[in-house]
């Protein structure tokens, strides 16, 4: 299970790394933007519980020569006008080296772009969302609970899970 | 075999002023071990980290990676400001556009992931005229990219007009202003930039500045040919007949007086006296055109369209159904919101939740 850096802020916002960690269940591997991204995250106020994704995902991939190449014109892909050059760069790592390494994973991105530009590579993508529903089926949370998680990244602008507008909306995504 | 660590030492050392690489770790996020290690292949560099290092020594990133020229590099030139009295030649938005510049290569890098070859274009003025044919002003852009090769980009965000060449693509990019006299300036200037190969990186400022003046010959001569000037009884020309030429050659009253001067040694009388007044108040106050249509207003609004060239459009178009891109790029293209851009592209299948705990063992 790869993930970005969303998703890790995701589960630092919510204090529940030790969730990620669970989930993760020793398939976390993380390429080394993200990592860079991840510890610059956990120096802003309410993330420092990010430092915890090193134990989860251990040592970063880096990108070879070739996967460099293959990073840049991915890169190129998901840019959007307006973005400065390093934006895009965790997603674009994550994919080639995926890609050209054949791993077979997970990539977990709440990026619409990087899960549009992943898939289209062939590699499976899951969000945050999925990942909270998951460990709701596997009884590590109840719905109560995840429905505060739900509620605490919403007002952090992080979203909500898809057609999720309010609880009774939720009971029904919930099971899905 | 030099290595990316062998390339970013190489320009460290090329550094003026020179920096040390703890400064520069530092600057880029690295500790100064992690830093040596990396430039001693000892460790790799993250995407992040070499995309900083690339723009903190002043390194095309492709070839920080490769050793090689980026066959998608931009080339820029741009149309300076020109004091009239003081002789100086200056950009004073290049800072404020480089971001506009960089969202027009991005389209086009987009588009094109196989890089273009620039035509062998011809040099004179002339002959430029001969291949876009009679009354090629009022569709420049139009016949710029039909017989030459050469896009033409409108968008209200640009100071002043550049020409680019991005992956052996020519653009030209103009700012959308209404004033139609000024852009085809702008366009036939930077057309000469092209045709003349002024896109060459690191230029130092007085071949700038010579480029800048070659230009402006060049584009004097493509919209004001000397022969057809001087075939003008200046002295004798009346308003009406001022108004017919300005709106045929596509130039202000005040270029066409410029140009007389440099081709008569002065200003003939009715030019100098219009000169000194905005080209749309001789226009309204004497063209005699027959047409239902506010042609003077259709050329302004024309002038003042965002505009790329729709084989750009058609290859986003494409792209975005493929999946291959967002898309932003054709929105920002088209002046919109991209939520608002109603075109076909793929669905992203989800993991299922089954098939995620049995992949994690859970």
């Amino acid at each position: 299970m790869f993930p970005d850096n969303t998703v890790l802020i995701n589960f630092a916002i919510i204090n529940r790394m030790d969730l990620l960690e669970k989930l993760a269940n020793g398939n976390g591997q993380w390429c080394a933007t993200v990592a860079g991204e991840c510890a610059e995250s956990a120096e802003y106020p309410g993330l420092a519980a990010l430092g915890a994704a090193e134990e989860i995902f251990g040592e970063p991939l880096y990108p070879s020569p070739a996967e460099h190449q293959d990073v840049q014109v991915l890169r190129n892909q998901l840019a959007s006008p307006g973005d400065p050059p390093t934006k895009h760069l965790g997603e674009a790592e994550t994919v080639a080296i995926i890609t050209r390494r054949r791993l077979s994973c997970f990539f977990v991105t709440d990026d619409r772009d990087a899960a549009r530009l992943a898939t289209q590579n062939g590699i499976t993508v899951t969000t945050t969302w999925r990942l909270l529903q998951l460990a709701h089926r596997k009884k590590t949370i109840d719905a109560d609970t995840l429905w505060g998680y739900v509620q605490t990244l919403r007002g952090n602008d992080r979203g909500t899970p898809p057609g999720v507008r309010d609880r009774a909306a939720f009971d029904k995504w919930l099971p899905t | 075999m030099a290595t990316i660590g062998d390339r970013a030492l190489q320009r460290l050392k090329e550094l003026s002023p020179p920096s040390k690489q703890g400064d520069v770790a530092e600057s880029i996020g690295m500790t100064a071990d992690a830093f040596s290690r990396a430039l001693n292949g000892k460790r790799q560099f993250s995407s992040i980290e070499l995309a900083r290092l690339a723009d903190r020594i002043d390194a095309d990133l492709h070839w920080l990676i490769t050793g090689k020229l980026d066959p998608h590099r931009v080339s820029i030139a741009a149309r300076h400001d020109f004091n009239h009295e003081t002789g100086q030649r200056t950009i004073p938005g290049r800072a404020g556009d480089e971001q506009t510049l960089a969202d027009i290569a991005l389209a086009y890098r987009q588009a094109y992931s196989e890089p273009g070859q620039l035509p062998d274009w011809p040099r004179s003025p002339a002959s430029v005229r001969a291949v876009l044919g009679n009354g090629f002003v009022r569709p420049f852009a139009d016949r710029l990219e039909k017989d030459l090769r050469v896009e033409v980009v409108r968008v209200t965000e640009l100071s002043t007009a550049y020409s680019l060449t991005i992956g052996g693509r020519a653009v030209i990019a103009v700012p959308a202003t209404g004033s139609w006299f000024r852009e085809n300036w702008d366009i036939a200037h930077e057309l000469g930039h092209l045709t003349m190969g002024h896109h060459d990186d690191d230029l130092n400022p007085s071949d700038a500045l010579q480029h800048e003046a070659a230009a402006n010959a060049f584009a004097a001569e493509l919209l004001l040919p000397a022969a057809e000037l001087k075939a003008v009884a200046w002295d004798l020309i009346g308003d009406d007949e001022l108004a017919a030429l300005v709106w045929e050659w596509g130039v202000s009253v005040d270029a066409l007086s410029r140009r007389l001067c440099a081709l008569l040694g002065y200003a003939p009388n009715n030019v100098a006296r219009w000169a000194a007044h905005p080209t749309q108040r001789l226009l309204r106050s004497h063209l005699r055109i027959e047409s239902e249509l506010d042609e003077i207003t259709g050329r302004m609004d024309a002038a003042s369209q965002r505009r790329f060239p729709l084989s750009v459009q058609e290859a986003h178009l494409e792209l975005i159904a493929s999946g291959a891109v967002s898309r932003a790029t054709l929105a920002w293209m088209l002046g919109i919101d991209a939520n608002s851009l109603d075109v076909d592209a793929p669905e992203v299948p989800e993991a299922d939740v089954d098939d995620l705990a049995t992949a994690l063992g859970l």
